[in-house]
């Protein structure tokens, strides 16, 4: 009964995601394109960088990778809390 | 009809479906990662552009590049998906030590 | 745990020893040209980072045993020096355009200039990004190796970190703090 009414669920969400994608653009064939081709044109006279997905994570969007390494540090972080910390509460 | 999203849709309700019907917290782990490299893999086939090479000049064949934001923001979704696993296979390890069973459905945290 | 876990045969261990070079030496130029090539920091510190998996893999749980408390710490504070560096990075290059430019009075640090459009590529150049990708890469590998051996050591009941010293500040040693957080399920 409950196993039904899951893939029943399911079913419904597989449907939606195939009507979404036979609704979305075709493959390869970007629409817009303004800000990636002032990243390609650019990329190499503002940041010296060959690479422009490097130029991208290190340079325009500096902070944005801040943020993500500190998601990691935080990650890690956590792990040691929950396996090296101090004991407390009432279950240890 | 295109063959990515096909896939991308394929990999999502894997995912999901993984997540529905299995109780082993190491699955519902690898569920979850199934889940985000389907993001993944949707972030980096709208970032093609037909016809084009990897966005880097070095020795590059021809000046047409696909898209490089997408991919940026992939790289960035790729770390936080691991650390994210990361901390929830740790959260599995002390659960199965404390329980000694790997089933979500037999005890909850809390207990 | 019946017997302790010593690892694999010691032809793995041979061979775990000869491929840590160059596994180390792919990742640190894995990160180094991550403004040339596919790559960068985060993938170059993971690859390192794979190192410590196969030494853990291949000497089994006895390498912990040998892990000193105060080198165990010091993977934190690699880890912590780099994304504090990194983090300092950043925030400065706010004050200016763009971090090409952060650099640009001395004439030395990966300043060289590059000729737009196709090239063969050169290793010193485009500004702080060089410089983000090591202390980003410090930052990774340090992270992903205390991942690995965490989730190994928890798994380890009483030997684990025995030898280890005290830890600095409280007289507790780390294998009693481990001790304590995987006992504390059970029953009193």
């Amino acid at each position: 009964m409950k196993n039904s009414f899951r893939a029943a669920s399911l079913a419904i969400l597989f449907i939606l995601l195939i009507v979404a994608v036979l609704s979305i653009r075709p493959f390869g064939q970007p629409r817009e394109t303004a800000m990636d081709d002032y990243f390609i044109a650019r990329a190499q006279q503002e940041t010296g960088s060959n690479n422009v997905v490097t130029s991208i994570v290190f340079d325009y969007r500096a902070l944005d990778t801040l943020g993500e390494t500190t998601v990691l540090f935080a990650a890690i972080s956590g792990m040691f809390a929950l396996f090296l910390g101090e004991k407390g509460g009432k279950n240890g | 009809m295109s063959i990515p999203f096909i896939a991308v849709i394929i990999l999502a309700v894997l995912g999901i479906a993984a997540l529905l019907f299995k109780r082993n917290m190491v699955k519902i782990v690898i569920a979850i990662n199934v889940i985000g490299s389907a993001a993944n893999l949707f972030l980096v086939s709208l970032g093609y552009r037909a016809d084009s090479v990897a966005p880097i000049f070095t020795n590059a064949p021809k000046l047409e590049m696909v898209l490089p934001t997408p991919q940026a923001l992939t790289l960035t979704s790729i770390v936080i998906n691991m650390a994210v696993v990361a901390l929830m296979l740790s959260l599995a390890v002390l659960f199965y030590q404390k329980y000694k069973t790997l089933d979500s459905g037999k005890r909850r945290l809390s207990g | 745990m019946d017997k302790p876990d010593t690892g694999l045969s010691p032809v793995v261990k041979t061979i775990a020893y000869i491929v840590a070079v160059p596994i180390a030496t792919f990742g640190f130029y894995i990160a180094l040209h991550g403004h040339l090539t596919p790559g960068g920091g985060f993938a170059g510190g993971a690859i390192v980072a794979t190192i410590t998996a196969l030494f853990l893999v291949a000497f089994g749980r006895s390498i912990i045993k040998g892990l000193h408390a105060k080198a165990f710490s010091s993977l934190r504070t690699l880890k912590n020096i780099g994304i504090t560096a990194f983090g300092l990075l950043v925030l400065a290059s706010l004050s200016a355009t763009f971090l090409h430019r952060f650099l640009t009075s001395s004439t030395w640090f990966f300043q060289a200039s590059i000729p737009f459009g196709a090239n063969p590529g050169e290793l010193g150049t485009a500004g702080a990004i060089p410089i983000m990708n090591i202390f980003v890469g410090l930052e990774v590998t340090m992270g992903l190796s205390l991942a690995v051996i965490l989730l190994l050591v928890i798994g380890e009941e009483k030997e684990c970190l025995e030898n280890s010293k005290a830890r600095k500040g409280g007289q507790k040693k780390m294998s009693t703090l481990f001790t304590a957080t995987a006992k504390g399920g059970k029953a009193e």
